[in-house]
């Protein structure tokens, strides 16, 4: 399955370019759809997200306190928006220092659970960002995707070849 | 100290006052032109400029009366104006020597424009002298 | 090298149009506000473990502060100024504009006439005509023409 990194042009600014990940068979990217699951539901925290996610690219850039890191495999990059116990979503996305983000999906995140592995939903998203960074850092080292000089774009072949798609 | 570089250009100068008032007494019983003079600097970093401000007044020896009086302003656009602000205190911090450079400038554009209005009046030969800028008393500062 | 195509999301369009821009201020400010006590945080050297002690606080707590999300009280920003030695609040009117005053004064004759010695200057104006001391002046000239070794400079 081909997927390819796109830029978020109406997120990305001078803090930090913003990326997510489209599937050829969704046309849509992770970002997107993970809008589309919850904006009926959780609309004011998901309002919330995006106005985070546009002052962490116009203004601030990707700094770490503003994530929880450590989501994925170790140095994996695969880290979450940070989500205060109370709030009712997690976005995971992989973060390349603080002037580029990689947007993915997340989902609803129960009370009750005290491990992501306890939610099938946000299991699946996980596994999907560890995924998406592994082929990042598979075209990384071939050679075929870099970063610019100034750190703030992917250059390069960008379409990652995903195998492991269902 | 690496020495900064200083770009600015003129942006626009105005006479902000004139006043004129015909003396009681006999124009020729004038004995001396006493010129008081105010220069304010006002340093604005949000439009990156200094506007100076020269406020003349001709008084008379027991400085009792005024004979006139002119106040101008000169704006003046600083390029680099962000080389010379404090990081920690957000406040721009100009040499000394550039502050008396513009107050030199301002006060030559005051003598002209005080001429151009004085002229023809009483106080036809009342043009302002050279003034050394490094000469003028700083106030207490806002 | 090639870059990745700017991507435009009409579903992430309507939301930021929905953004309140109060909200946005707010959101704005916890941000930068974060940002700034972790900038300060470090230039001290210190861990997070570090400061929520210097604090009195754990670093569950530092960790909240820092998120973004965190609405902070007048009180805590106070705390955390004191041990960090910035300014997160000013409640001083904002100094737009600094203020430099100087003052001199000055005294001349009011019927002086002496000017530079100025020899065959054509002047193109009325110059002579609109200056009532102008008789002087033309002595002056006079004399200097005399010693015509003496060079004058205009």
């Amino acid at each position: 399955m081909k997927i390819r990194l796109v830029k978020l042009g109406q997120l990305s600014g001078n803090g930090a370019s913003i990326y997510s990940v489209v599937y050829e068979s969704d046309k849509t990217t992770l970002f997107e759809k993970f809008i589309k699951e919850n904006r009926n539901s959780f609309k004011s925290e998901l309002n919330n997200i995006i106005l985070r996610l546009k002052i962490i690219g116009k203004e601030t850039g990707a700094r770490d306190h503003f994530f929880k890191p450590n989501q994925g495999a170790p140095g994996d990059g695969v880290w979450a928006l940070y989500d205060k116990p109370n709030c009712k979503l997690r976005l995971y996305c992989i973060q390349y220092g603080t002037t580029l983000l990689v947007l993915g999906g997340g989902g609803y995140k129960p009370k009750n659970i005290r491990a992501l592995q306890e939610d099938t939903k946000l299991t699946k998203e996980n596994g999907i960002m560890r995924n998406v960074s592994r082929l990042i850092n598979i075209k990384m080292s071939e050679g075929d995707i870099s970063f610019s000089e100034d750190h703030y774009e992917f250059e390069g072949n960008l379409k990652l070849n995903d195998q492991n798609y269902e | 100290m690496k020495a900064k570089k200083f770009t600015f250009k003129l942006k626009s100068i105005e006479i902000l006052d004139v006043y004129l008032k015909h003396p009681k007494q006999a124009i020729n019983e004038i004995k001396n032109f006493n010129f008081n003079i105010n220069v304010e600097q006002k340093v604005n970093n949000e439009n990156k400029i200094i506007i100076v401000i020269i406020d003349i007044k001709i008084v008379s020896d027991d400085k009792l009366i005024n004979f006139g009086s002119i106040k101008t302003g000169s704006i003046y656009e600083i390029e680099n104006f962000d080389d010379f602000i404090n990081k920690e205190t957000n406040i721009a911090e100009f040499p000394g020597n550039i502050l008396i450079s513009l107050n030199s400038i301002s006060l030559s554009t005051t003598r002209g424009m005080m001429y151009s209005q004085f002229r023809g009046t009483y106080l036809h030969n009342a043009y302002l002298p050279i003034i050394d800028p490094k000469t003028l008393q700083k106030k207490g500062n806002k | 090298m090639s870059k990745a195509k700017e991507y435009i999301s009409n579903t992430l369009e309507t939301l930021l149009i929905d953004i309140n821009p109060q909200e946005e201020k707010k959101v704005i400010c916890r941000m930068k506000l974060a940002a700034r006590i972790d900038e300060s945080r470090k230039k001290k050297g210190w861990n997070k473990k570090e400061f929520a002690k210097r604090l009195n606080k754990q670093p569950s707590e530092i960790t909240k502060w820092l998120s973004g999300t965190h609405n902070f009280t007048c009180d805590t920003l106070v705390d955390i100024q004191e041990v960090l030695g910035i300014e997160l609040i000013n409640i001083e009117e904002k100094q737009r504009e600094q203020v430099i005053q100087f003052h001199i004064e000055i005294s001349k004759p009011a019927m002086e006439y002496e000017l530079s010695c100025l020899e065959n200057i054509e002047f193109k104006s009325n110059f002579y005509n609109l200056y009532k001391g102008l008789s002087s002046l033309k002595n002056t000239i006079k004399v200097y023409q005399k010693n015509e070794s003496e060079k004058i400079y205009f």
